[in-house]
């Protein structure tokens, strides 16, 4: 039987001879072996007066934690995951982008501008990013002013002209 | 030869041209794809809304309210289907363009169009 082997069979059957006394065999009232593996061993609580001693491997304790560390890692980035998809389904427009268009725009139109700004400004969001797609959605209300606005005082600048015409036929 | 009763612009047409071609899907932001894809060129929402009621004022498209979706923030969608005098005034600008071609039938257009 070579060395090895001979090591090993030892480290299993526990040979009385060569295998180290444990410093707590004494307690035990038993010789301690090293049955299971090759891990340290650690000791956890006092012994009692019965001298009974809670004995447990580091293996299982260090599994245990590091399953529930694995376990809370991978719910944590999912829960990011998740989340951060969500915020992209549910990302709305800057509010004083929205206040101006609710401004400008006529009472029939607004739920469809509106509308048409959050789902572009969402499509944008998902592609370039929050910083950009706030960007995309000022931008788009630059652009907008100037044909709402055309509008809006087309039809206030006719109302002023007709105004003036009636005025002129009363005098 | 019979005269038309609406003149449509460049940007009317081309608004038109999106809605018939989107059939029932023809809202604001469909009609925007469909006009970008084709002209390559951005439209603005002001620009494209004020169009659109121009249009409708002139009785060349109607519209209607859609539903509700949750992906536009519960706000509702405005559909617009093109109505008969819509699509005769497309009919006339396509037929003025065409006989416009046709004068000058020696002018090489893919040339130009680089």
């Amino acid at each position: 039987m070579s060395r090895r082997k001979r090591n090993k069979r030892k480290l299993i059957c526990g040979n009385a001879a060569s295998t180290p006394r444990d410093p707590f065999s004494g307690l035990l009232g038993k010789r301690f072996t090293r049955i299971e593996s090759y891990a340290p061993t650690v000791i956890i609580g006092k012994p009692d007066n019965s001298g009974d001693v809670a004995k447990e491997s580091l293996d299982d304790e260090t599994k245990k934690a590091l399953h529930s560390i694995l376990g809370l890692l991978f719910v944590g980035v999912v829960l990011s995951i998740l989340s951060e998809n969500r915020g992209k389904e549910t990302a709305n427009p800057p509010k004083n982008v929205e206040l101006l268009l609710l401004l400008i725009v006529r009472r029939d139109e607004r739920d469809a501008v509106i509308g048409d700004l959050i789902e572009r400004y969402r499509r944008s969001h998902q592609r370039l990013g929050r910083r950009r797609a706030d960007l995309y959605a000022y931008g788009e209300v630059c652009r907008s002013l100037y044909p709402f606005m055309k509008r809006l005082f087309y039809g206030t600048g006719v109302i002023v002209l007709l105004g003036q015409w009636i005025k002129k036929l009363i005098t | 030869m019979r005269k038309p009763k609406y003149y449509i612009g460049e940007f009317e047409e081309l608004v038109l041209m999106a809605i018939v071609s989107l059939r029932e899907k023809a809202y604001g932001v469909k009609i925007g794809d469909a006009i970008e894809q084709a002209t390559a060129r951005s439209v603005s929402i002001g620009a494209l809304y004020t169009t659109l009621s121009r249009l409708e004022e002139k009785g060349l498209i109607s519209s209607w309210m859609g539903e509700a979706t949750s992906e536009r923030g519960g706000r509702a969608k405005k559909y617009f289907k093109i109505e008969a005098p819509g699509k005769l005034a497309l009919n006339h600008a396509d037929a003025s363009r065409r006989r416009l071609a046709n004068l000058k039938p020696s002018l090489n257009l893919i040339g130009v169009v680089s």
